[in-house]
């Protein structure tokens, strides 16, 4: 903050210019004033402008006739060495040449000449300027020169001092902005602004014509301030001078700060102020500086009363001077009772006294190794602090220092801190040497400097042999650059994490390690490098990336579906195969029910398992159809599994589905071909048979032919024997009817068509097929034993494939006893309940038997004993047995002959 | 010798194939007797009447050939009409060489059946007739003493008294009074009829040990 009365007294510089000027003025006014005088003036020697009377001689020559006393004082020569002396004498000769030039010239030109020249002379190097003036005699002739030389050398400087000061006036003018007014006061009360200075209307923006015109005070000065500006007015009219300092808004409505100072001209005569005459700046800027400041001290003093640091100020003895709020708390004394007090209230002596010593070899200009210093304090209620003191010199207007602002910091924790380090640098000592990792420390060009014993071991060299070596000679990578960037990167400052490295033994054993490294000290001193042995986990790795590889190959190739979905059939997790399988996403499943996803056919089943899965929970393995991406109907093969919660109760299901359309149709396929193969077994078997069929046929055939025969007789008797002819009709028709049984029952034999599964009675089934083979049988003289059990379960299968089975079975039975002699040709038929719960058949013939070794091929293709057997017989009856879900096996029986079994499961309701 | 009726017997396991040849027999106004098996026929006491069989060929436990078989070792002589639903070439040249009367093959025509059966009815009789005149031979050729018998041999291979004397070492008078008491016994008229008796009962001549 300056001081306004600064402002207005002048300036040592301005003073010293002022005076200069005056000087400059003065001797300006001397010059012209003997420029009019006589040539041989009285003042000749009295005026301190050099002057010289030089007489022209034929030449011409120059000798210089008399020079005056100011002459002789400023260039240092004397009368004897001037007077009556030629130029040449005088002066050395090149500057001789040159007076002379200039005074020939002058005599030549027979006018005044003034020219600058500097000169050497005794008393230095003088610049004058110097005019000449020729002196004519009464023939016109000049015969002298009058030279008046003024020592420019100070007015030089001068002009050149005054060009500076005219520009840095003009500069600061322009800044300052300063102006200046005068305003008469009429005896009317009229104001009538007299003239005002072109700053004041830079400032305000008014033109003087705008102030001439009649723009006011109330429209200048902003309202606000006004009364003071009125206050001051009237102030001004009682006659005493004032400053002020208000707002103005200028003509583009900017408001900027002003200090005004005015002082009144009071007329004795008229009694009263006649003029006020002002003179003001724009403080705008020093307004806002002022605020700046106003603001910076304030947020001074915010830091410091909030700062987290503990603050004092001290006087350079030791007195507290401030403390902050931290300071209080850590010390638990109050500001009051701090302030004014001496240091060693709240330090240790021994503290104080450092600080005291620190103090003194500051003040003698000693500078100080560090401005932070360790310190203890001793809290109000006696506890020891260490602390760490910053502290900084508080300096007044010179400089010269008046106190110390310390900043307090309490460092107990971070000595505990220290100490731990040291502990911790135990700890790091103790793993240098028991460390499976290999641990060195190396220079920053990577030489080894020290290494723990494990390193040692591993690289076979002795710590002094390995001194010598440097890190590059361990090396292994092939990529020599690699090192290099690493060894960059520490030098750097930046530490190693994680790199991987190959190395060498000096065994030439490579290694794999991951280095782990630091740089130490400060930058690029050394290098503390922790090397692991990772050649194992590396080889772990690339086990675990092929097993990985192979993983991914395989959940990539999955083709499992898996989802979970709750009692009702909502999904609530789907696999992305389970999606493409349906060619739907994720979003579209889940939430719904997967039955719109099977066929309205399959579905009930569908439903019917889950329940039942509901009422027992169990794993379930269950194939089904499911409408495929694209609305193709595809096959899928279901494992269900319910998941229990803690009480037992079923809470969703989890299922795993494969694909199985193409194998659907495979078996579609080879079931087929089964069919085909069947039939064309069954066909086979017929012509096997014809001869029984023939029989079968014609056996009615025979009775039908002869009863009509004899119809025909009884009728053309006399009279006609009508109820014999009644009774053969009847005959008639049941052979009629039995024939066409037989037929029937060969047509559904030799029939190509799959038929349909149904639900099936064996005995029935055998019935018709014994019917069927009964000739065959009368034919080989084969009795026939059946014991059927009447409570047999149903069977769900094709009707015609189960009577095939049969058929087969009872025409190898008769094959095989085609050749008995000697003894019975039984067939034993049985049926009944096998061990889980389905059917048993048993078809025993009492025929050549079967040779134990036999019984196994007897049921591949193409294996027969019969001449003309195609072999197809018991591999198509085991395959028919096998796709009803049933078994077929031969036993030798006890006894002549053998014995087929098979069993059929019995049909259940859920199927 | 009083003539029986003619009896035929039906052995057919299909009942109703066996109630049709049970009415076309009747036509015929013959006794009928019918049996399910061949067993069945062949446990019966059959009537010593002349007849015939009609066999079904095929019949569960013994078959018609079989059957056929054991009534000709049991040298029973009834003629058989063998009848088959669906007859094959071996199994008619085993029947006929076995003896069959005929081989029909179902369905048949009736009146080749009646045929058959009157045929063989009348062949039946009149093997019943030769093997009466056998048994009564027969009954006169076992009331030859030894020596008569030997003698009787020797008479119808042709040789005479004195050569018959030779053979035997004895004199020819004694030949003579063997020769006229066979005569007698047999019932013989003629050196002829006494030779076609031997025939008939199948007495082969001793051979001539000396004196050829």
């Amino acid at each position: 903050m300056s001081s306004p009365g600064g402002e207005h007294e002048a300036s040592p510089e301005v003073t010293e210019l002022r005076r200069q000027v005056d000087a400059l003025r003065r001797a300006l006014a001397e010059e012209a004033l003997k420029s009019s005088e006589s040539r041989l003036g009285l003042i000749f020697h009295g005026v301190s402008d050099l002057l010289f009377l030089i007489g022209v001689e034929a030449g011409p020559q120059f000798r210089c006739l008399a020079v005056n006393h100011s002459y002789l004082k400023r260039t240092g020569w004397t009368q004897e060495q001037m007077a009556g002396k030629l130029i040449e004498e005088i002066l050395p000769p090149e500057q001789a040449q040159c007076v002379i030039k200039k005074y020939t010239a002058a005599v030549q030109s027979r006018t005044p000449s003034t020219f600058e020249e500097s000169a050497e002379v005794p008393a230095g190097r003088l610049v004058m300027e110097t005019t000449l003036r020729p002196v004519f005699d009464g023939q016109g002739n000049c015969t002298h020169l009058l030279g008046a030389s003024q020592d420019v050398t100070e007015r030089k400087r001068m002009v050149k001092a005054l060009h500076q000061y005219e520009a840095r006036y003009r500069t600061v003018s322009e800044l300052v902005s300063d102006y200046a007014y005068a305003v008469r006061l009429e005896p009317n009360g009229r104001e009538v602004l007299e003239w005002v200075t072109e700053a004041f209307s830079r400032i305000t923006g008014f033109s003087v014509q705008d102030l001439a015109a009649g723009v006011g005070l109330d429209r200048i000065i902003h309202p606000e301030d006004m009364p003071r500006v009125c206050q001051r007015l009237r102030v001004l009219l009682s006659g005493q001078p004032g400053v002020s300092e208000h707002r103005i808004i200028t003509k583009s409505g900017e408001i900027r700060w002003l200090r005004d100072y005015s002082s009144p001209e009071w007329d004795t005569t008229q009694g009263r102020v006649v003029r006020i005459i002002g003179a003001g700046q724009d403080i705008t800027e020093q307004k806002r500086v002022e605020e700046a400041l106003r603001e910076s001290e304030e947020r001074y003093r915010n830091l410091f009363e909030n700062a987290n640091d503990a603050l004092a100020t001290f006087t350079l003895d030791g007195t507290i001077t401030a403390v902050n709020h931290a300071m209080e708390r850590l010390l638990g004394w109050s500001r009051a009772e701090l302030l004014g007090q001496h240091v060693s209230k709240v330090a240790t002596p021994a503290s104080v006294a450092f600080a005291a010593e620190r103090t003194w070899r500051f003040l003698i200009g000693e500078r100080l190794p560090s401005s932070t210093f360790e310190a203890e304090l001793i809290s109000k209620d006696g506890r020891l602090m260490l602390v760490e003191a910053r502290t900084r010199a508080i300096r007044n207007a010179d400089g010269k220092p008046v106190g110390f602002q310390g900043i307090y910091r309490d460092v107990t924790e971070r000595k505990r801190m220290e100490e731990a380090l040291q502990a911790s640098e135990e700890k790091y000592r103790t793993i240098f040497a028991a460390s499976p990792d290999f641990i060195y420390l190396t220079d920053t060009e990577g030489n080894m400097l020290d290494a723990n014993p494990a390193l040692l071991k591993r690289a076979g060299l002795s710590l002094e042999h390995l001194r010598q070596r440097n890190v590059r000679e361990f090396y292994a990578g092939g990529k020599p650059e690699e090192l290099e960037q690493l060894l960059a990167e520490l030098r750097s400052g930046h530490g190693l994490k994680g790199v991987e490295v190959k190395a060498r033994s000096l065994a030439g054993e490579i290694w794999d390690y991951e280095i782990n490294a630091i740089p130490l000290g400060n930058p690029g001193e050394v290098f503390l490098s922790v090397a692991r042995d990772i050649t194992e986990r590396k080889r772990m790795e690339a086990a675990l990336r092929v097993s990985a590889q192979r993983y991914r190959a395989v959940v990539e190739t999955q083709t499992e579906l898996v989802c979970r979905f709750l009692p009702d059939t909502t999904l609530t997790f789907v696999n992305e195969a389970y999606c493409r399988s349906f060619g739907k996403s994720r979003e579209e499943l889940l939430g719904t029910s997967f039955l719109s996803l099977i066929p309205e056919p399959a579905r009930s089943v569908v439903k019917a398992r889950l329940e039942s899965l509901i009422a027992q929970p169990r794993l379930v393995i269950s194939e089904h159809e499911v409408i495929a991406a694209g609305g193709d109907i595809g096959w899928q093969q279901w494992t269900d599994q319910g998941i229990l919660d803690d009480t037992g109760r079923l809470t969703e299901f989890q299922s795993t589905g494969l694909d199985i359309t193409e194998r659907k149709r495979a078996e579609e396929a080879l079931q087929q071909l089964q069919a085909e193969l069947a039939h064309v077994s069954r066909v086979s078997t017929i012509g096997e048979m014809t001869a029984s069929i023939a029989h079968e046929v014609n056996q009615p055939l025979g009775a039908i032919v002869g009863n009509a025969d004899l119809c025909l007789r009884w009728l053309t008797r006399e009279p006609p024997d009508l109820v014999q002819v009644r009774d053969a009709l009847c005959d008639i028709i049941t052979d009629g009817h039995r024939a066409s049984e037989v037929i029937a029952r060969i047509r559904a034999l030799i029939k190509k068509e799959h038929s349909p599964k149904t639900r099936c009675d064996m005995n029935e089934i055998i019935g018709e097929t014994i019917a069927l083979a009964s000739y065959e049988m009368r034919r080989k003289h084969i009795t026939l034993r059946t014991e059927l059990a009447p409570d047999l379960p149903p069977v769900f299968g094709d009707y015609v494939q189960l009577g095939q089975v049969v058929l087969n079975l009872i025409m190898n039975g008769i094959e095989a006893m085609s050749g008995v002699e000697g003894r019975a040709r039984e067939l034993t038929l049985r049926s009944g309940r096998s061990g889980a719960g389905g059917v048993l058949i048993t078809v025993r013939d009492c025929g050549v038997g079967i040779n134990p070794d036999e019984v196994k091929q007897i049921f591949a293709a193409f294996y027969t004993t019969k001449p003309g057997g195609i072999g197809m017989g018991l591999a198509i009856c085991r395959s028919i047995v096998e796709a009803h879900g049933g078994r077929l096996w031969a036993r030798p029986t006890a006894g002549p002959g053998a014995t087929f079994h098979f069993t059929l499961p019995a049909d259940s309701e859920g199927r | 010798m009083t003539e029986e009726p003619p009896v035929v017997f039906i052995v057919e396991d299909d009942p109703s194939f066996r109630t049709f040849l049970q009415r076309l027999v009747s036509l015929l106004g013959l006794r009928c007797e019918t049996f399910t098996s061949a067993e069945a026929f062949l446990s019966n006491a059959r009537p010593d009447t002349p007849g015939c069989l009609v066999l079904d060929i095929m019949m569960p436990g013994l078959s018609g050939l079989e059957l056929q078989r054991e009534l000709s070792w049991g040298q029973v002589s009834l003629p058989i009409i063998f009848i088959t639903g669906h007859g094959d070439i071996p199994m008619s040249v085993q029947a006929m060489r076995a003896g069959a009367v005929s081989f029909l093959t179902k369905p048949l025509r009736n009146q080749d059946l009646l045929d058959a059966i009157r045929e063989a009815i009348n062949l039946d009789r009149t093997a019943r007739e030769r093997r009466a005149e056998i048994a009564s031979l027969r009954r006169h050729y076992d009331a030859l003493t030894a020596r008569e018998r030997e003698v009787f041999a020797w008479v119808v291979a042709g040789l005479l008294n004195k050569q018959i004397a030779v053979e035997l070492g004895t004199s020819e008078r004694t030949v003579k009074a063997h020769r006229s008491q066979i005569m007698k016994k047999m019932q013989a008229e003629s050196l002829a009829e006494l030779v076609r008796m031997a025939d008939k009962l199948g007495i082969t001549p001793p051979h001539a040990s000396k004196g050829r």
